[in-house]
């Protein structure tokens, strides 16, 4: 009789989770378990360790189900609340700070993790030259960037950012000299391809710009979710179709506007008093 | 005892109407919960958003790949690059050593003269470095000291340099603890606080971009905006009769595009300081012969 009620009660449930879990979705009521984990967990066991894990649970691009980035501040708040000094802790919190568009507060940060850390956290020179970047810094931002680049010479995406920022300071010419080494061990790289044929653009060589926009193209169609997601490890994973489909409408756009000059160059130039 | 019992059993009925209240309310929190976390929304970053123009108005797309203290050479070539006869086994593309004839790497141009440099250094090297570029990065650098044996031309053993760094005055946050970021950028602890110490978040442009921004005459473009710690935006254009917006966001279609026309964004902040975006399109020239 006891095994009976129990059983029943046992089966009543689950049928209770599977039908939550049929209007709610299971990743619904994951979340919602771990938040009633970590919140049960943290308060009993309040240390910077447990806090700055529960924060880089919540601000990883490969775990969809978890990514909440106020709730990682929230966590990397905490674990700066109890030690300061923690690793990484400011760099985290610049990074959000970067995300959320609130520049002077990451750059703040940011300076606070390279006084700590120095050189044995290179990234963060990368994360200041990326914030610096899109401060419009563009000397400030090229010199992080350099710096970065002789701990990771080869990395693809601080090689596409430092052009960038080459672009926007005016130096186009080194900009494409920099993406077309960096095509040599990345041939495909849908960044990489974009930003060169920008660079060629602006040094006038509109055929050379044609052709690798066109290869921009191709490579940016084949760009799986996961390449994207690596490329922005800090983003939330849900709005990667968005950010693939903008930069596909970068790579057309750009394609239209290199034709256009293309075709103004070749009248031009065909055109003789 | 007859009376007894029934109490008990009284309670025990109680206890279980209890029990089962609590899982109700449980279960009911869990499902609120879960159709809160279901319901948010994607968070849209300032990065993502952004693609960025070159001077010629062709969009840039940064990334951000080594950013996360996690990064274990995603977006560096494949580890088989550190044993190049594997590399060259599987035709893997391998960066060279980018090394110049002085031993310098990332240097430009270098020759070297059969004399001595101007300052009395011998064998150093004349360097041709691009416009306003030092070999350290820095570009039209403050204060900077040369060490014995450098060239006057910064060439090998380049001077340091000290830059005086300028900021805007900056309160904010780190965890419950109020920080001040003064005029030379450093950094000071004012209070730690259990509220949000009152920190007034400084106002941002998170999306602005005007897309293209070559056209030929009588095209469209779009202009999209978004914005962060604001009372309030507007967007003008000069192109008469001139598109004018206003919002804390938006996206729009201008109107036909007749001629150069700069398009900008003018917001006031929470705090009252103003922020500007400004972008201009430009008419692609037609040529007609004569």
């Amino acid at each position: 009789m006891i095994f009976t009620t129990r059983t029943s009660k046992a089966s009543l449930l689950l049928l209770v989770v599977l039908i939550l879990a049929g209007i709610f979705g299971w990743g619904g009521l994951w979340k919602s378990y771990t938040l009633l984990e970590e919140s049960v967990m943290y308060n009993l066991d309040p240390t910077a360790v447990r806090a700055f894990t529960y924060g880089e649970r919540h601000f990883s691009a490969r775990n969809a189900s978890a990514y909440d980035i106020e709730r990682a501040a929230y966590f990397f708040g905490k674990a700066a609340d109890i030690d300061p000094t923690y690793p990484y802790l400011y760099h985290e919190l610049a990074r959000i700070a970067f995300l959320k568009g609130e520049f002077e507060t990451a750059m703040a940060l940011i300076d606070m993790q390279i006084a700590q850390m120095g050189d044995k956290a290179p990234n963060s020179y990368y994360i200041r030259a990326l914030i610096e970047g899109y401060k419009g810094e563009y000397a400030a931002s090229a010199k992080d960037y350099e710096y970065f680049l002789k701990f990771y010479p080869t990395n693809w995406a601080a090689v596409n950012d430092y052009a960038w920022v080459l672009l926007k300071a005016g130096r186009a010419r080194e900009a494409a000299e920099t993406t077309a080494r960096a095509l040599e061990w990345f041939p495909d790289n849908p960044w990489l391809l974009n930003t060169n044929a920008t660079a060629l653009f602006e040094t006038r060589e509109y055929a050379k710009a044609l052709q690798a926009a066109q290869k921009a193209s191709i490579a940016v169609s084949k760009l799986s979710e996961a390449a994207w997601l690596q490329a922005y490890p800090g983003n939330d994973p849900r709005i990667a179709n968005k950010g693939i489909t903008a930069f596909k409408k970068a790579v057309e756009d750009n394609i239209h506007s290199i034709t256009l000059a293309l075709a103004s160059s070749t009248v031009q130039s065909s055109v003789k008093p | 005892m007859r009376q007894h019992l029934h109490k008990l059993k009284t309670r025990a009925q109680l206890f279980r109407i209890h029990k089962e209240w609590v899982f109700a309310a449980v279960l009911v929190a869990v499902a609120i919960l879960a159709t809160l976390l279901n319901s948010r929304q994607p968070f849209a970053s300032s990065e993502v958003q952004f693609t960025d123009s070159s001077a010629s108005g062709l969009a840039i797309v940064p990334a951000s790949c080594p950013s996360s203290p996690h990064y274990a050479g995603e977006c560096d070539p494949s580890p088989v690059c550190n044993v190049p006869a594997v590399a060259a086994l599987f035709g893997v593309n391998c960066p060279e050593p980018a090394i110049c004839a002085n031993g310098a790497s990332n240097y430009p141009t270098c020759t070297f003269p059969p004399s001595t440099c101007a300052n009395g250094a011998s064998n150093y090297p004349t360097c041709t470095f691009p416009p306003s570029t030092c070999a350290n990065g820095a570009s039209n650098y403050p204060t900077c000291t040369f060490p014995p044996s450098t060239c006057a031309n910064g060439a090998s053993n380049y001077p340091t340099c000290t830059f005086a760094p300028t900021c805007t005055l900056l309160r904010y946050c780190v965890g419950t603890s109020l920080w001040l970021r003064n005029s030379v950028c450093s950094t000071s602890l004012i209070e730690a606080c259990s509220n949000d110490c009152g920190c007034v978040l400084s106002p941002s442009v998170i999306v602005w971009q005007v897309r293209p921004t070559l056209v030929q005459s009588g095209e469209r473009v779009n202009v999209n905006w978004d914005t962060k710690n604001v009372k309030s935006c507007t967007v003008s254009s000069t192109n008469p009769p001139g598109d004018i917006w206003s919002g804390k966001s938006g996206s729009q279609i201008s109107g036909s595009i007749k001629g150069s026309t700069i398009y900008t964004l003018r917001c006031t902040g929470l705090d009252n300081s103003p922020v500007t975006r400004s972008t201009t399109v430009n008419i692609i020239p037609i040529f007609q012969e004569q």
